[in-house]
């Protein structure tokens, strides 16, 4: 509930625009069309004096500004939930970047987008909206029921009573909903997971001729989310035709005891039917109640889905408010950070293990001083590219320290970034855009860096092959380029970052004797400037180190 | 009304569900009946009430109407229950349809449609087709038939009041079939920016390493900020679209209560129509409402549905440009290659020229040349992941395009740089989710590679969790995976792309080991960028610029001085000498 208000505050003049709307067409128009009708019913009926016409002027002129209202409600209500969707996918992605370091990514990136797609309707659409509305529905509860009350008190007691009771139930099943609910959504994030891995790896799927095994499984976890959401669904269904349909019951119970009265005239046409209009609208109060509490019940659950996107910070996190710029230009991007000139890195004692597997790198130290070439090496397995990892914060460190000129690093993921550090990792991704936008990421254009670094990776010639040089889009995940390519404008991504210290990860592994050659003789002709940790087997690479670090199970082999 | 194209494609997959139709639509019968006997009913009690009847009769009166009220909730839980699973049978079915389609689309296709936007295709949009089946079939023909229900006793109290409610109906629904064009453009324009926001954060949350280690994070914001600040903009034209939509809807049913109840009141002074029928056409014209709202706001649901539908059944109708053979047989055990006079390009530009060459059974052949020289294509043409331009390809003696696609592929394995796993057990990274191959085959394709110790080191063997949850695996394991799921499927041709590049000298062992066990007996294509993993081979090739530069025996290439290759071997310095 505090994570609601806090979004609620986010959007404070939408939801008090929302609410108003709420008050206007759930209680101010049903109370007046009520008191219309009974007027119309007892003049036709001969019960009281009166034009006709009168009567039914009202209803019009009511029903014509209920109509209104409603067209107006729409820009409020949709800046109010569009808002909070973007500030709810703001904050996740945030928090994903903020906390990758340190805990990854801990789902698959298919069930990250579809919690990422759906979580936020369902926190606004339904529940937040719902609470708004239900101020107006409320209100109506009460000033409607005095007026029944004034009618008649027995015949009001007749008519609320099963109202009260289908609230009360739908209260107490609501957690068991709230248990179907999560227990679909799940579901739903496991299909999710599954369809985007099997499209994702469709190569390997399709050349192993394995498709027909994939969709077999992909109709399984379909089912099994077909049993789920059903049940989900018949739950909730079940709770919320009860709640509509007790009112006809009261509806019902009206008659029954108020024959008498309305074959004796005390309680008239006009009253039975203000009775119909009032009753018809509180029809929905318990409903709306039982859905509003199941949906905030259900908003839990989808702020713990986008929280588990973002462990190590606090659910806050989620809802906390931000500027989210679905207005006006984007702020201008901030200069890049100034130079820190690196003297010497040490790492001291690092520790990494994977959860799952044991594996990873134990007491690992090193020291890289200015302007030298450090390669790491080992055995499949050893923890070679871990170490990079832990060394640059892409994973949490489970002891020991890194200094920069002899000064602990507190949040190394955050620290270890251009102009400090930057990488090229061993299985690079690039991005559906430009070869230039894949080079410079975000950076303002320069030309001139660009053609250097472009040069550095040994890439200039399949720049000047390619049709539109650095303005080719790349392709999903750079598809369009060789694996080579892509290597190489990792690499020439990395260069362009201006970095002190240069990370590589098996950058030779795609490319050929030649241009591997080429890309270390360039970068040794720059000695002296830049401090680099590869990891190789390249012989080229490990004649010219300054140092080789052997890995072997996670620890050093060459103290 | 939907077109025919849709409302076939609707059919097909509702047509293996008739025993659940038909049930459904009892129900729906069953419901209406029971919501219209209603207002029945207090009618009938007013008028007798005020005709001063027996209290018993209107007690009995109102027991009935009690009773209606309790077979209504029950008769509406069934129905949504019935619907609800009509629904997701079928989008499952259309769910399968599509990913199976999708994975039989050939490579030029995948390369174009990312995973985030296929994913959007074959979850996203088949989920608003089944919001569509569900709701859109329980609401629209539900409320059609309710409709009808109503202005059938309307006329049957008055003619006038019938009449003029029906003229009303006929032209809301006439305005609600074909006046929505406006909201489908829009909620079409928002499932595009959606898919595009999806496939962003698709790219983004894979690269997070990439992002974070080379300061990316706010150039990678800005990105999410440009993407929901037009769906923001998107989203809300869409809805405030909608909303007019119906709005207008409903100032006209305001008009038409107010008219019949004017009518009504006139009616009543020459007697025509008793207070309780007044009531009743009162109670009536307020249940218009209800389908009618019904009816637009899921038209809404219908045009999100149409959206999807068109992308779907397009996705559907995208035909791969390989197409299966007539079938021809391939010859039992290893298999020959031969490429003859090939000629292919990805686009415009020449990527093979002319590139002919034979590879006789159980010969291995090491493919060389620099990055972009045409290798990795040579291996995508074997598979036929794209067809050739010119030329041919045959394996076993027979063009690959006279051979059916699944029969081609089973014969030939192939061992990608980079192997994709899936979240999952060991089990079914290996067997890729095949249910007819037992534990026991497995543990012996590990045995069989030499790779009994390794598989005995993991903490849960056969159920051993892998994926992008459980980093458990480095890139030289995943690749022993990859040998084994090839092992498994006993290709006659085995294709290694890269396979060994990343592996380091001292392990290397373990994994020739299992890449020579993998290829004796076999045809062997693999495909180097390093000197030292063309060892294994008979005979080498060497492309340039999409030309065979030199091909012949491997022993014989490294002796002659002025080969290439030779040349390759001497300017690879420090390499591992290629054992003559």
């Amino acid at each position: 509930m505090k994570h609601v208000a806090t979004l609620i505050r986010f959007t404070w003049r939408y939801f008090t625009g929302c609410t108003a709307f709420g008050i206007l067409l759930y209680c101010v128009a049903p109370l007046a069309l009520g008191l219309a009708t009974r007027a119309f019913f007892d003049r036709v009926a001969g019960e009281t004096a009166g034009a006709v016409w009168v009567a039914v002027a009202l209803v019009a002129a009511i029903q014509a500004g209920e109509v209104l209202s409603e067209l107006a409600v729409g820009r409020t209500w949709s800046g109010f939930c569009y808002e909070t969707h973007t500030l709810l996918q703001r904050n996740t992605l945030a928090g994903i970047l903020r906390g990758f370091g340190r805990f990854g990514l801990r789902v698959p990136p298919g069930d990250a987008i579809s919690r990422f797609r759906d979580e936020p309707p369902s926190i606004t659409m339904g529940s937040m909206d719902g609470v708004a509305d239900l101020v107006g529905r409320g209100l109506f509860a009460l000033v409607g029921g005095a007026v029944m009350w004034r009618i008649d008190p027995v015949l009001t007691l007749a008519a609320f009573s099963p109202v009260v009771v289908s609230s009360a139930v739908s209260d107490a099943l609501g957690t068991r909903s709230a248990v179907h609910g999560a227990a679909a959504q799940e579901s739903t994030g496991r299909l999710t997971a599954f369809l985007g891995e099997l499209v994702a790896a469709n190569l390997a799927v399709r050349v192993a001729g394995a498709a027909p095994h994939g969709v077999r499984r992909l109709a399984e976890i379909s089912d099994t989310r077909r049993r789920l959401s059903l049940r989900d669904r018949v739950f909730a269904e079940t709770v919320n035709s009860m709640n509509f349909h007790l009112v006809h019951v009261g509806t019902g119970a009206v008659l029954l005891l108020g024959a008498g009265k309305i074959r004796s005239g005390s309680f008239s046409v006009g009253d039975f039917a203000l009775f119909v209009v009032f009753l018809d609208q509180l029809t929905y109060l318990p409903a709306e109640i039982g859905r509003v509490l199941t949906e905030l019940k259900r908003t839990r659950v989808s702020i713990d889905r986008l929280h588990a996107l973002m462990p190590g910070e606090s659910r806050e996190a989620v809802v906390t408010a931000a500027p989210i710029h679905v207005r006006g230009p984007l702020p201008p991007v901030p200069p890049p950070p100034a130079a820190d000139r690196l003297e010497r890195l040490d790492v001291v004692g690092l520790t990494c293990i994977h959860g799952t597997s044991g594996r990873g790198v134990i007491d690992v130290s090193l020291s890289l001083r200015r302007g030298s070439f450090t390669v790491v090496t080992g055995r499949i397995g050893s923890g070679k590219t871990t170490l990079l990892h832990a060394v640059l914060g892409l994973l949490p460190s489970d002891g020991g320290e890194i200094r920069w000129n002899g000064t602990l690093v507190d949040d190394t993921g955050a620290f270890l970034v251009p102009p400090r550090a930057a990488f090229t990792p061993q299985v690079p991704r690039l991005f559906s855009e430009t070869l230039r936008a894949n080079l410079l990421l975000g950076r303002p254009a320069d030309e001139e860096a660009v053609g250097a670094a472009v040069r550095a990776a040994v890439l200039e010639d399949d720049v000047a092959a390619l049709d539109v040089g650095l303005d080719t889009i790349v392709g999903r995940r750079g598809v369009k380029l060789s694996g080579g390519q892509i290597q190489r404008a990792a690499a020439a991504r990395m260069f362009l970052r201006d970095a002190e210290l240069l990370v590589l990860d098996d950058l030779s592994s795609a490319l050929d004797v030649a241009t591997e050659t080429e890309l270390w003789r360039r970068l040794f002709a720059r000695r002296g400037e830049v401090t680099c940790l590869v990891v190789s087997h390249s012989p080229i690479a490990l004649a010219n180190a300054d140092q080789v670090v052997v890995l072997d199970d996670g620890r050093v082999a060459n103290p | 009304m939907p077109d025919k194209t849709v409302r076939d494609f609707v059919a097909a997959y509702l047509r293996p569900h008739r025993p659940r139709l038909a049930l459904l639509a009892a129900l729906f019968f069953a419901g209406i009946g029971l919501q219209l006997a209603n207002p029945q009913l207090a009618k009938t009690f007013i008028d007798q009430a005020s005709a001063g009847a027996p209290f018993d009769r209107l007690i009995r009166i109102a027991a009935i109407f009690l009773a209606v009220a309790l077979l209504t909730q029950v008769a509406t839980v069934a129905e949504v229950y019935v619907a609800e699973d009509l629904g997701w049978r079928t989008t499952n079915a259309l769910r399968v349809d599509l990913t199976a389609h999708v994975l039989a689309l050939d490579d030029g296709f995948h390369a174009d449609h990312g995973a985030g936007e296929l994913l959007e295709r074959i979850d996203g949009d088949v989920a608003a087709i089944a919001g569509f089946l569900a709701r859109f079939v329980v609401h629209v023909v539900g409320s059609g038939l309710f409709l009808l229900g109503v202005l059938a006793l309307l006329w049957r109290e008055d003619w006038r009041i019938g009449g003029l409610l029906t003229a009303f109906a006929l032209a809301s629904v006439v305005y609600l079939t074909r006046g929505g064009g406006f909201v489908g453009r829009r909620s079409r324009q928002s499932r595009v920016v959606n898919a595009d926001l999806s496939a962003y954060l698709e790219e983004r949350l894979s690269a997070l390493p990439d992002i974070k280690a080379n300061g990316a994070d706010d150039p990678t914001m800005r990105g999410l900020y440009e993407r929901l600040a037009a769906r923001f903009r998107v989203d809300r034209d869409a809805l405030l679209a909608a909303s007019l939509f119906s709005g207008a809807a409903n100032a006209a049913l305001v008009a038409a209560t107010v008219a019949s109840l004017a009518t009504a009141a006139w009616l009543q002074q020459s007697g025509a129509i008793t207070v309780g029928g007044i009531y009743l056409v009162f109670r009536y014209t307020g249940m218009l409402r209800m389908p009618l709202e019904r009816l637009s706001r899921h038209m809404n649901s219908f045009q999100r549905a149409m959206g999807g539908i068109m992308r779907v059944r397009e996705l559907l109708a995208t035909e791969t440009r390989i197409t299966d053979g007539d079938g021809a047989d391939l010859p039992a055990g290893a298999l020959a290659v031969e490429l003859d006079a090939v000629d292919f390009g990805y686009g415009p530009e020449p990527v093979l020229r002319k590139v002919s060459c034979r590879v006789e059974p159980g010969h291995v052949l090491g493919l060389l040349g620099r990055t972009g020289s045409g290798k990795t294509t040579i291996a995508r043409l074997l598979f036929r992941l794209y067809d050739v331009e010119g030329g041919a390809v045959r394996v076993g003696g027979v063009d690959v395009r006279d051979l059916r696609v699944d029969d081609l592929r089973r014969r030939i394995g192939l061992v990608t740089q980079d192997v994709q796993l899936f979240a999952g057990t060991l089990r079914d990274n290996v067997r890729l989710f095949d249910p007819d191959v037992g534990d026991d085959r497995l543990e012996d394709v590990f045995a069989a590679l030499g790779l009994e110790e390794w598989f005995a080191e993991l903490p849960d063997g056969l159920d051993t969790v892998l994926g992008p949850t459980a980093r458990g695996l480095s890139a030289g394991e995943a690749q022993l995976v990859a040998l084994a799921r090839v092992f498994l499927e006993d290709p006659g041709l085995v294709v290694l792309d890269e396979a060994s590049s990343r592996l380091d000298p001292n392990t290397e062992a373990l994994l020739e080991h299992a890449i020579d066990r993998l290829l004796a007996g076999r045809t062997g294509i693999v495909i180097a960028h390093r000197l030292h993993t063309v060892e294994r081979t008979d005979e080498v090739l060497v492309l340039d610029g999409g030309q065979v530069l030199e091909h012949g025996d491997r022993v014989a290439l490294a002796a002659d001085p002025t080969s290439r290759f030779a040349e390759l071997l001497r300017t690879g310095t420090g390499l591992p000498e290629v054992r003559a």
